[in-house]
């Protein structure tokens, strides 16, 4: 008997509890007819140099609503940024600059935090585990997990290309999730992009990890900076939107003691990258690249509203665990169905964003 | 009785590890980095001996706060750090860094906590890791000396190993005794206003409220 029997789902994850909780009508939709099907929609409508252009906008936003196919993110994400990584380097000034040498770079105070966070990311996939934990294999070792140095690399470049950023832990698990959805190996058989090696998906993450973290709508780097703001910008515009769409919810919590930060900081610091099921997380990711912060506002407030009545009668203690367990036992296409009837305007967002703003002090921020 | 602890150390120093071993009684290979905070509770049974006086095992429930070890976490205002009933430093005897950065954890709590009493304010120290006594590079000496150092009283010190679930049971015991010592303390000075509290009796007739 292999001691590798365990099952792993479509992400490479092994099957868990999670995975039980998941209505069985739900994977019956997504038969391999349907994914066939959309897999060649998706093939027609994303050109290998055009990009999406030519497809209607209403068409291609139905599309990565209902979730880009597996086999088609490491094409698509690119494409659904207001500013794509090739974009984004030109306009930042980056064409000079080669991933190789900030690879290169010499070591940074950052380093050692970031040694610590490629070994405790996604430990239970076979591509990040590690045998033992504590120097049980070698760091950069030949035995060491692949998806480990491709991170370990990644995380220490963005540090050497943005020295005011730095590392923040968080960002394992966002270069963490890239790594897994844009894997060329998950390709689509209908994906004519040049057949290209692990180096080269590494490459590919890290500019577009750079694109997020930089780009106007997805902004991840406030999120990361010393100060924190932007995710003291989230947790401040998450609360707004609850008490906005679930006013009873809010007022509850609010009587409980129970606030965003205490719950809900991993949520937006990593965009639901560190916690929750990766299916789950990459149909988040189809939103946020390219609508930006609502939809996250928006899922965000939908977790809490899709299991409304059983924390209404929580107290604190009970609050905290339910909200911990949420990860857990999310219902993927319910919480994401709920998020889209949520009645969020983009105006909404930057109303309360600039709010944030006028509330806090600047030395504060 | 409800104590409310949190755990503050550097990252990877095995905060969580310590937490879900005492919590759990497991210890797991595979811990990811805890981003944010975490929150977890378990009920012990724990006798406040305060001074001399023995006051009979009560059942009490410890609210546990786990946090990210990265300094910039701290910018997020912490709010649950308020109303701490004690808390545990923790250190790796593997990191020397891990524990010259107590000082910082430790002023750092007791500026967001601002407890009203930050001279006798309740801290456990954890050096944790002992199952790498090989790799240990910080010596208990010093640690007990940073320890005497920086408490008007003992500042209770265990050294640990998460792993090996040595004396992480001891450390919290005596983290809850301390928080519950600390409560019935401050109760005994200020016994008019708990009797005062809610008693119709006593009640102002100048109030003009409801």
């Amino acid at each position: 008997m292999s001691t590798k029997a365990a099952e792993t789902d479509a992400w490479g994850f092994p099957q868990g509890a999670w995975h039980a909780t998941q209505p069985a009508a739900r994977f019956q939709q997504t038969t391999e007819e349907k994914d066939a099907d959309r897999d060649l929609k998706w093939a027609r409508m994303l050109h290998p140099t055009k990009g999406f252009s030519g497809v209607p906008t209403a068409v291609l936003k139905r599309r990565w609503r209902k979730g880009v196919p597996r086999g088609w993110r490491r094409a698509a994400w690119p494409e659904l940024m207001d500013h794509g990584p090739a974009e984004f380097k030109t306009a930042a000034g980056l064409r000079q600059i080669t991933y190789q040498s900030l690879v290169n770079s010499p070591p940074s105070s950052y380093d050692e935090v970031i040694e610590k966070d490629v070994v405790r990311t996604f430990p239970r996939h076979a591509r990040f585990a590690t045998a033992v934990a504590d120097g049980g294999r070698s760091a950069g070792g030949d035995d060491e997990a692949a998806a480990i140095s491709s991170l370990r690399r990644i995380l220490r470049a963005y540090a050497a290309l943005d020295k005011e950023c730095g590392y923040c832990q968080g960002m394992n698990y966002v270069a963490g999730l890239l790594l897994l959805a844009c894997d060329s190996a998950s390709r689509s058989p209908n994906d004519p992009s040049a057949s290209s090696d692990a180096a080269d998906d590494e490459e590919r993450c890290f500019w577009l990890l750079v694109a997020t973290a930089r780009g106007p709508r997805t902004r991840l780097r406030d999120l990361y900076l010393p100060s924190m703001v932007g995710c003291r910008r989230a947790l401040y515009a998450y609360e707004a939107f609850l008490r906005k769409l679930r006013p009873k919810l809010a007022a509850h919590l609010e009587r409980e003691n129970v606030q965003p930060a205490m719950y809900a900081t991993h949520w937006f610091v990593t965009v639901f990258a560190a916690q929750f099921p990766a299916p789950f997380a990459a149909r988040a990711w189809d939103r946020f690249l390219a609508e930006g912060w609502k939809p996250v506002y928006q899922i965000g407030v939908a977790l809490l509203a899709a299991r409304e009545r059983e924390l209404l009668a929580l107290d604190f203690e009970g609050l905290m665990g339910a909200l911990r367990r949420l990860p857990e036992t999310v219902d993927v296409e319910r919480t994401l169905g709920l998020a889209l009837r949520l009645r969020l305007k983009t105006s909404d967002v930057r109303d309360v964003e600039k709010r944030f703003g006028d509330d806090v002090k600047p030395q504060d921020l | 009785m409800l104590l409310k602890v949190v755990i503050l150390g550097d990252s990877g120093v095995g905060k969580t590890a310590l937490l879900n071993q005492f919590v759990n009684n497991r210890f797991s290979t595979s811990y990811k980095a805890t981003i944010g905070a975490d929150f977890l509770t378990k009920e012990a049974f724990c006798g406040a001996n305060a001074r001399s006086v023995a006051i009979d095992e009560t059942l009490v429930t410890l609210q546990i706060w786990d946090t990210a070890g990265q300094e910039r976490f701290q910018s997020l205002g912490v709010g649950f750090y308020r109303g701490a009933d004690v808390c545990i430093l923790v250190y790796d005897i593997t990191q020397p860094k891990s524990f010259e950065n107590l000082d910082t954890w430790r002023i750092e709590f007791l500026t967001q906590a601002s407890p009203s009493d930050t001279q006798n304010f309740p801290f456990v120290v954890i050096a944790n890791k002992l199952d790498r006594e090989n790799d240990r590079r910080v010596a208990t000496q010093r640690a007990q000396t940073w320890c005497a150092k920086n408490s008007t009283s003992i500042l209770p010190f265990f050294e640990t190993s998460a792993k090996a679930a040595t004396e992480v049971e001891a450390a919290f015991r005596k983290a809850a005794q301390l928080a519950l010592s600390q409560g019935t303390m401050q109760a005994d000075f200020i016994p008019e206003t708990i009797s005062f509290r809610g008693s119709p009796a006593n009640g102002d007739s100048k109030s003009s409220c409801c």
